[in-house]
Formats: C-alpha cells, sequence, structure tokens
C-alpha cells in the first residue's frame, strides 16, 4: 500500500527559482513604476507558480489560467503598495491566494468542478485510481472537496500554516486541521484504491 | 484519560481510537500520555503503522509536487489588461446617480476616469504634433512616424532623442505637458488616498524625479548620447506611468 504513494517527484517548492535580490528588487521597483518590460520578467519568472496555485485550488487548468491572468492584472494594481515587508514571492502568492478565494465567492464562476463537499467526497473516495504517481496525486487533489482542496494545497503543498490558513480562508486553526485531516485520509482512500 | 486504552481493550476498537486521535496526534496536540499510548499502539498494530507511514508519504510527496505551466504564454493577455482598468458598467454613465450619492464615490471614479482621459487625449495631441513637427524638420527621421507608431503599440517610446537636440527639447516639452496636466488630479488624489500609500507614491516619484535629473544633467555634459537620451525617456515615461495610475486609483 506505501509503495502506491511513492510518487516520482522533480521539483519541490523549496527549489523554486528565487531571483538574486538584486535584479528582482530593480524590477519591482521599475514595475512599480509602470515598467511593462520589468514587470514581464517578473511575471516570466513567477507565473509557473502562481498557475499551479490556481489549478490546485481550482481544479480545472482552464479556470486556473483566467485566474492566473486576474493575479497578475492584480498584482500590477496593487504593486506601488508593496512595502517590501516580505519577500515579493510570498506577497505574489498571498494575492494570488486572494484572487482565487475571491473568484470562487463570485456565483458565476462556480463551475461544475465545485460541487456539493459531500458529492465530491464521494466521488473522490470511490473513483479508482490507477498507479499511483505524480499524475494521480493531481488528479486525488482535483477531486477533493473544495474546502478541504484549498487546505490541503495551503498546507501541503504550498506550505502555509493552520493560522495563515484560518486568516484567508476565515476559517478557524482548528477548522483547518481538520479539513486538513480529511483531505488526507481522502487522498490516501483515492491513492491506495 | 486513557485508562480505556489499555492493553485489555479491544484491538480493533484500538485502531478506531487511534484513528479518532490521529488528527491531533499528527498535530501534536495530544497529552503526553496519549500520545504514548499512540506510538506504543502504531508500534504493535500493523495496520495503523501502514495508514502512519500513508500520511507521512502523502504529505512528502505534496511538499515536492512540481510546478505546472499554462497550456499557452498568458503574457499578452495579461499585457492587454494592464492599463485598462474595468469600470462597471453600473458606474457609467449615470449622471443622476452619481449626482446623488452622498459619498460622492461614484462620482469621483466617473470625473477622474473623464478627466483623466481628457488629460491623455491632450497629451496624445501634443505627442503627434511633436512627432509631425519632428519628421518634418529633422531628414534624417523618415522613418521616425511609423517606427513611433510601432513602439506607441508595445508601449515604450523609440529612442528619438539622441539624433536630434532640438527634438529633445520638443519632446521634454511634451512630456512636461502631459506631467503637468496630470499633476492637479494626482494631487487631488493624494488628498483622498491613505496616507501611508501616498507616502509610498511619493516616495516612488521622488526616486524618479531623481533619475529624470541625474539623466538631464549627465545629458548635458553629452548631447549626444543615446544611452543617456534612452534612460531619460525611459524615467519620463516611467513617471507618466505612476501618475496615471494614481490618477485611477
Amino acid at each position: 500500500m506505501h509503495a502506491q504513494l511513492v510518487i516520482d517527484s522533480t521539483n519541490s517548492r523549496s527549489s523554486l527559482p528565487e531571483l538574486a535580490p538584486s535584479p528582482v528588487a530593480d524590477d519591482i521597483a521599475a514595475a512599480a513604476s509602470g515598467d511593462r518590460r520589468a514587470y514581464e520578467r517578473l511575471y516570466r519568472a513567477h507565473v509557473d507558480r502562481v498557475f499551479s496555485l490556481c489549478v490546485r485550488m481550482l481544479g480545472d487548468r482552464q479556470t486556473a489560467e483566467e485566474a492566473t491572468q486576474d493575479v497578475f492584472v492584480r498584482v500590477w494594481e496593487k504593486l506601488p503598495g508593496f512595502r517590501g515587508e516580505s519577500a515579493f514571492s510570498t506577497w505574489l502568492h498571498r494575492v494570488a491566494v486572494n484572487v482565487v478565494l475571491s473568484r470562487r465567492k463570485t456565483a458565476s464562476v462556480q463551475n461544475a468542478r465545485t460541487v456539493d463537499d459531500q458529492e465530491a467526497e464521494l466521488s473522490a473516495v470511490s473513483r479508482p485510481v490507477l498507479v499511483a504517481d505524480r499524475l494521480d496525486l493531481e488528479t486525488a487533489i482535483a477531486g477533493l472537496p473544495a474546502g478541504a482542496r484549498r487546505v490541503f494545497v495551503l498546507h501541503d503543498v504550498e506550505g502555509f500554516t493552520h493560522e495563515e490558513i484560518g486568516d484567508q480562508l476565515g476559517i478557524t486553526p482548528g477548522g483547518s486541521k481538520a479539513q486538513l485531516h480529511r483531505a488526507r485520509m481522502l487522498l490516501r482512500a483515492a491513492l491506495t484504491r | 484519560m486513557t485508562s480505556d486504552l489499555t492493553s485489555t481493550t479491544p484491538f480493533a476498537a484500538d485502531c478506531a481510537t487511534f484513528e479518532e486521535r490521529l488528527m491531533a496526534y499528527r498535530e501534536r496536540e495530544l497529552d503526553a500520555t496519549t500520545a504514548a499510548w499512540m506510538v506504543r499502539h502504531q508500534q504493535a498494530c500493523r495496520v495503523c503503522e501502514t495508514l502512519m507511514r500513508d500520511l507521512d508519504a502523502l504529505v512528502e510527496q505534496a511538499a515536492v509536487l512540481p510546478t505546472m505551466s499554462p497550456s499557452r504564454d498568458l503574457w499578452p493577455d495579461v499585457l492587454s489588461r494592464l492599463d485598462a482598468p474595468v469600470v462597471p458598467l453600473s458606474t457609467r454613465f449615470t449622471p443622476a446617480a452619481s449626482l446623488t450619492t452622498a459619498t460622492g464615490s461614484r462620482r469621483g471614479v466617473s470625473i477622474r476616469m473623464f478627466a483623466v482621459a481628457a488629460t491623455m487625449l491632450v497629451a496624445v495631441s501634443s505627442a503627434v504634433t511633436w512627432q509631425v513637427a519632428r519628421s518634418r524638420g529633422a531628414a534624417a527621421a523618415d522613418s521616425t512616424a511609423s517606427a513611433n507608431l510601432l513602439a506607441a503599440r508595445a508601449d515604450v517610446r523609440p529612442d528619438t532623442r539622441s539624433l536630434h537636440p532640438v527634438a529633445n527639447a520638443d519632446a521634454d516639452v511634451v512630456y512636461e505637458q502631459e506631467i503637468a496636466a496630470l499633476r492637479t488630479i494626482v494631487n487631488e488624489r493624494f488628498a483622498e488616498l491613505d496616507s501611508t500609500t501616498v507616502a509610498v507614491l511619493r516616495n516612488n516619484l521622488a526616486i524618479i524625479d531623481k533619475a529624470i535629473a541625474d539623466s538631464r544633467a549627465a545629458l548635458e555634459k553629452d548631447p549626444g548620447s543615446r544611452a543617456l537620451s534612452s534612460s531619460l525617456d525611459r524615467a519620463l515615461e516611467s513617471k507618466l506611468a505612476l501618475m496615471r495610475r494614481v490618477s485611477l486609483l
């Protein structure tokens, strides 16, 4: 059973490219002043990570591409207010999470994937999973109930604490822990079938 | 608390208890006695040991999931939206509503939008006039107009300064006209925005102003430098871009 969960991993959040401070700082300052070329460099450096977050949070690549665009438009608008109190990538990440969460609050954006939690839970548990690999885990994550999926992605994939997740999702840290546990158990069930 | 967790407890019930307390165990929220029982049970029970190992593996693998890329380059779409502020239909062309809104926020946005649009129109007219005058006055500028058009589409001003000092002066006039036109709006926005935001914006403007001053000083010493003139253009463009964005905040 355990062997089925061994997933080929070639990348990690710890190995995410964080550009050298100086060029990034220059690009941030230039982009904040309206330099689109500098902003494009920032976009290129961070788009994959933002897109990955959007895909996993939303469970749908098409919607995630739209959300990714929204994120970078939003960041462009907010960049003059970026005070550098946190790393740019951290700040960008928070903006991305907020954009994703605001999308789910818009009724028109609710798509078929954002189904009732109970229904999704059943599908996650009962859906047959092939030989476990990275894609299976991605598929299983996409099949989680929305609440559990968001917490799992934010905590186990993105590395946020329960307190941070609670702030972002408007739930208690205890609620975040419960959702995380639920997500892990559902994923295990899906991946070991 | 753990009297029910002695070795006399039926094994299946132990597993159920283990699962019930698993979340708190993994979050290290159990008291020492209960945690010790969880450890003992995990060591003695192959099923629960496997469960723990599976969850550990899952956590480990989730942390190293690779990044994914969009199916296409999203930058062109992002770029097209950067300077196209979306004003909800309900805030457009609703003079009655805007005039009767107590807070004036809608009215403020609408008037500001119109003011910025008007300013930009004036600036564009000035720029076109400048370009035409330049192309007539400078024999070497045959292709400048088309280059400017192309550059304008890419939101990049071409290097139009270095060859012609007269044109440089004209360009400065155009920039200054646009900056002057926006300054009033920007000052009004500063009065309305949060003081911290204003401080950051003022600081950014000060940095750009210094870059402009430095570039001008350097150009005075070396008027023919293409690099310096480009640098001055970029700085002026940056200032304009920031002022436009402040106007629309």
